[in-house]
């Protein structure tokens, strides 16, 4: 009950206007609630106490997304992460010993038939016969398998919010269970993560195929914003989705994953958040005996990733569709750790957040250009420099020049004049609030508190990002707007539909 | 729990552990090595949950109130729900709730007219918002504690006298027209609007939704009229969770809502659903896509079913999470979709829809119908192991803990229930009735619930890619026609 009042004062603290000196303060007092530890290994881990229920949010975070990936390898994140779930040699095997050795000859079949396609001569013949025995090991070594027991053992036990994510920057593990049950988590994370098992692969990217048709290739906004992103990197491999290019995919081998792997699910690779109902001292104790073992030698050599070179023009693309229209435009712009990074999150509250936002005003509600327009910043990811984008759905008959003029004259009214201290006042407000009103998730805070520790270094950063957002002045957004809203730093996508195509 | 202690080293082990726990041994933990199996892990007592006490109150003018204390943040959130609903509004005039709701909020009142009212609230960083779904409405605000004095008077005038301005009429309605135009843009869509049309009929008050011209027939009285039926004091429940003292909040709000105009409580008529259970099979084309969006099954049943806990492990045994049958079958085993999904639903008022959804590359389409049949077909004569059950209804009974994690959701599952006059233990009793399910339940539900032979399939997808997956289907493929705004069907005999 103590520290739920103090939480209150805090929170007084940091949403009072009057006195926003009040984030040190704030920070202090939710100190106590945090516990942080590091194992031998390197495997970092923060704990944070919630009384609130007994239950109980648990997420590992891998430091290594989609923009890890080798050439030609692109979709090998994701993939593994769907792979965690198939289980270790003790969980999900009716049988190791038999099932193990049908793996290794799986993998070695083919590794061949990838060998014969790429050869100059491909031999039809011994590649058929490669392909045949590839399937009758695949149906072997499923009989072994006990599907989805690493799933089951936790749903059976309570959890819930069982889920990951990949992105560009990241891979993230997640679920929630009866507090009582934080050993199981434990059991079962730390087994998955040091040791998981390749099967069911061959089918696993069946189904990553079908996730790609269902969120790209059957979706006409998912090509437009795959399309769009690939053509403002030219470089930096933010340029390539997270899902993989279809022939990526395909290609893929199990080595593959444990190349990925073993590269990055490496201990101090990865920071374990756990929040809720839970003694740190007991967190600790099973951190220790579950996670303790995993081998920890040698720091990788850090990854090199691309810088994109300055971009030097306009970049354009048009596609056509019988679905309607929409647009969008990306602007190269910064990392979350660069000072401009709250300029642009105010400057993209200001344009379109709420019904206050300038865009909203001016072309949903004045001139009814605009069914939904949206500015954010920080896309696809935040660890490299990201792209700030606008993107907006037009009204039924309104062309896309029209809008895109729209657009245009406010962003040039954003160059010229700067913002109002109100408009910028509002945005920070609003930047506060959302922070608070996400305090009350076990498993929100130990999303974020995991990828602050891991990406910047401190899970304070949380909060004290809210002195950067506190400095950002009027002058500051008008300078950023000149800065990054450039036409030669502009990607723009117009998606069209197909009768318009003389038109537009 | 599902404790095995199978050796005495185990045992020890056990022992060990417990030190640990106790913290004693925390020095050496690392020495303690890990059991050998989850299975030997012993979880204490089951976890309990604190009892969330709900303040109610019924006001003179039949207001209802439901408050409950949460001092963990310094906010506020108000949801009143208001007995009222799409199911009110006329024939011809589908869209009138939600261009009423949109209107609302934009428009604002007298004395709050929109532009100053979305400054007064974002200036706070407030939210407040109307929305009616097909049998409530809802309004709503959220702020910090600080601001909800100031806040309430205004949330209550744009409730009472909302202003309904022509200008922002005309914004909902073209607003409401481009999402018509937009409703065929994505397969989701098409297939789960057209999907309550095969089920409820294409004129059902269940399945209609706004065209073009029903849109164009919306007037302001229209508005005014809806609105003033709904916002009256014997059909709200207000509902607020957060940073206040029950007491004085109590006082408060009967300040506030003792003014509400009575007399008039809205009597929603949910009609009969004829269904004749059928089998067929229907097509949207959807050009430019390379996935079928298939979802199958006939009508469901009602929430007051005496078989509803039956239905709900059955439910769970078919498509709970990542361990339901369909997940494994469809997707784990044939690795033909990366979404599937299903339910036997049962509503309060009227009956809901069985239904199995899958998404799937066009060249499968064929496979993953029979797959789905299969399994469901397979519950019915194979029956379930008694394993099976045992997990469903784990899965169901240890996680009845996140029902209650947070006071919100015990909140507006308590105002839910007084709304749809269910009673408020309704949920504890459901928890008892499932408790006793049984294998032979689970299957009789099965058999008597279940019509795999029976189903109305819709497929959304490419119909050229699908030409021959269409050729080898029994029965006849009927063709719906799409045209944004007006929808009419006709047969085609092309696909056989």
């Amino acid at each position: 009950m103590r520290k739920i009042l103090l939480l209150t004062c805090v929170c007084l603290l940091l949403l009072g206007s009057v006195s926003r000196a009040g984030e040190k303060d704030y920070l202090e007092r939710f100190e106590d609630r945090v516990t942080e530890f590091r194992l031998d290994n390197g495997l970092r881990f923060l704990v944070l106490e919630r009384h609130e229920a007994p239950v109980a949010s648990f997420v590992t975070f891998v430091d290594a997304g989609s923009v890890n990936e080798p050439r030609g390898k692109t979709g090998v994140a994701h993939v593994l992460e769907h792979m965690a779930f198939k289980g270790t040699p003790d969980i999900g095997s009716k049988d190791w010993e038999s099932e193990k050795p049908l793996l290794e000859e799986i993998q070695k079949v083919y590794t061949r038939i990838r060998r014969l396609e790429s050869a100059s001569d491909t031999k039809e013949q011994k590649l058929r016969e490669l392909r045949d025995k590839l399937a009758a090991l695949r149906e072997k070594a499923g009989k072994y398998v006990e599907s989805n027991e690493f799933s089951r053992i936790i749903e059976q036990e309570g959890g819930v919010d069982l889920n990951a994510a990949t992105s560009p920057d990241y891979t993230m593990y997640q679920c929630s269970l009866p507090a009582n049950k934080a050993e199981l988590w434990f059991y079962l994370e730390s087994r998955r993560i040091e040791n998981p098992v390749w099967r069911e692969f061959f089918t696993e990217k069946q189904v990553v195929l079908e996730e790609r048709r269902s969120r790209v290739e059957s979706n006409p906004i998912g090509r437009m914003v795959q399309e769009l992103t690939s053509m403002a990197y030219a470089a930096h491999p933010y340029g390539s989705p997270t899902i993989g290019w279809t022939s990526d995919l395909e290609s893929l081998g199990p080595e593959d994953l444990q190349a990925f792997h073993d590269r990055f699910y490496r201990p101090s690779n990865i920071t374990v958040a756990v929040a809720g109902d839970v003694d740190p001292q007991h967190i600790r104790d099973l951190a220790r005996r579950y996670f303790g073992q995993l081998p920890g030698e040698g720091e990788p050599v850090p990854d090199h990733v691309t810088t994109e070179p300055e971009q030097e023009a306009i970049k354009r693309l048009k596609q056509t569709t019988v679905n309607q229209p929409a647009y969008a435009r990306a602007y190269h712009s910064v990392e979350h750790s660069d000072p401009d990074a709250p300029v642009l999150e105010c400057m993209a509250r200001i344009l379109a957040e709420g019904r206050t936002s300038r865009l909203y005003q001016k072309l949903v509600q004045e001139d009814r250009l605009a069914a939904q327009v949206m500015a954010f910043n920080g896309y696809p990811g935040d660890k490299y420099p990201s792209l700030f984008v606008i993107f907006a759905v037009p009204n039924r008959d309104v062309g896309l020049e029209k809008l895109e003029q729209g657009i245009e004259s406010e962003l040039e009214r954003l160059r010229d004049k700067g913002v109002d201290p109100k408009e910028l006042d509002r945005a920070r407000t609003g930047i506060r609030a959302e922070l608070i009103r996400g305090l009350d998730s076990n498993l929100g805070l130990a999303k974020s508190f995991a990828q602050a520790e891991a990406q910047l270094g401190d899970w304070r950063r949380v909060f004290t990002y809210l002195d950067r957002v506190e400095k950002v002045t009027p002058e500051q957004v008008r300078q950023a707007a000149e800065t990054y809203l450039r036409k030669e730093n502009m990607t723009v996508a117009k998606l069209v539909h197909e009768d318009e195509k003389q038109t537009e | 729990m599902r404790v095995q202690r199978r050796t005495a080293l185990h045992g020890a082990g056990i022992f060990l552990l417990w030190l640990v726990l106790a913290g004693l041994l925390s020095a050496c933990a690392q020495d303690v090595p890990g059991p050998e199996s989850y299975k030997d892990l012993d979880f204490e007592q089951p976890v309990t949950w604190p009892e969330h006490d709900v303040r109610t109150l019924e006001l003179d003018n039949g207001v209802r109130l439901f408050l409950l204390e949460n001092h963990e943040l310094p906010l506020i959130d108000m949801q009143v729900t208001i007995r009222s609903g799409a199911i009110e509004v006329p024939k011809g005039k589908e869209g009138l709730a939600d261009v009423a709701a949109d209107a609302m909020r934009s428009g604002g009142s007298e004395e709050y007219p929109g532009r100053e009212l979305n400054e007064l609230l974002e200036n706070r960083a407030a939210k407040m918002g109307f929305s009616f779904s097909l049998d409530s409405g809802s309004a709503s605000l959220n702020c910090l504690k600080k601001d909800f004095p100031r806040l309430l008077p205004v949330f209550m005038d744009v409730l009472q006298n909302p202003r309904f301005p022509e200008g922002k009429i005309a914004l909902a309605k073209q607003q409401l027209r481009t999402s018509i135009s937009r409703r065929n843009d994505e397969q989701r869509d098409i297939a789960l609007r057209k999907y309550k049309k095969l089920i409820y009929g294409s004129d059902s008050v269940y399945a209609r939704v706004p065209q073009y011209k029903t849109v164009d027939a919306i007037e302001r009285e229209d508005l005014v009229r809806f609105h003033d039926e709904a916002v009256r004091a014997e059909n709200l429940y207000v509902g607020l969770v957060g940073d206040f003292d029950a007491d004085k909040m109590r006082d408060r709000l009967r300040r506030a809502f003792s003014g509400v105009k009575a007399d008039g409580r809205n009597e929603l008529d949910f009609p009969r659903v004829d269904y004749r259970y059928e089998s067929s099979v229907h097509l949207v084309d959807k050009p430019n896509v390379n996935q079928t969006y298939i979802l199958m099954g006939h009508i469901g049943d009602l929430r007051r079913n005496p078989d509803y806990p039956e239905l709900q492990v059955l439910n769970e045994l078919l498509s709970g999470g990542f361990s339901g049958r369909l997940f494994q079958e469809i997707r784990t085993k044939r690795g033909l979709a990366y979404s599937v999904f299903g339910r036997y639903g049962c509503n309060v008022d009227y009956p809901g829809m069985f239904f199995v959804g899958v998404r799937t590359k066009s060249e499968t389409t064929l496979e993953a119908i029979r797959a789905v049949r299969n399994e469901l077909e397979a519950i019915r004569s194979d029956g379930v192991a008694p394993k099976e059950v045992r997990q469903a209804k784990e899965r169901f009974l240890n996680s009845l803990v996140f029902n209650y994690d947070t006071p919100a959701k015990v909140l507006h599952r308590r105002m839910r229930y007084a709304y749809k006059g269910m009673d408020q233990d309704s949920f504890k009793e459901l928890i008892q009735e499932v408790k006793g399910v049984d294998q032979e339940g689970v299957e009789r539900v099965a058999r008597e619930y279940l019509h795999p032979e029976k189903m109305r399939i819709l497929l959304v997808g490419n119909k050229k890619a699908l030409r021959d997956e269409l050729s080898e289907m029994e029965g006849e493929v009927r063709e719906l026609e799409l045209s944004s705004g007006e929808e009419v069907s006709r047969q085609s005999g092309i696909l056989r």
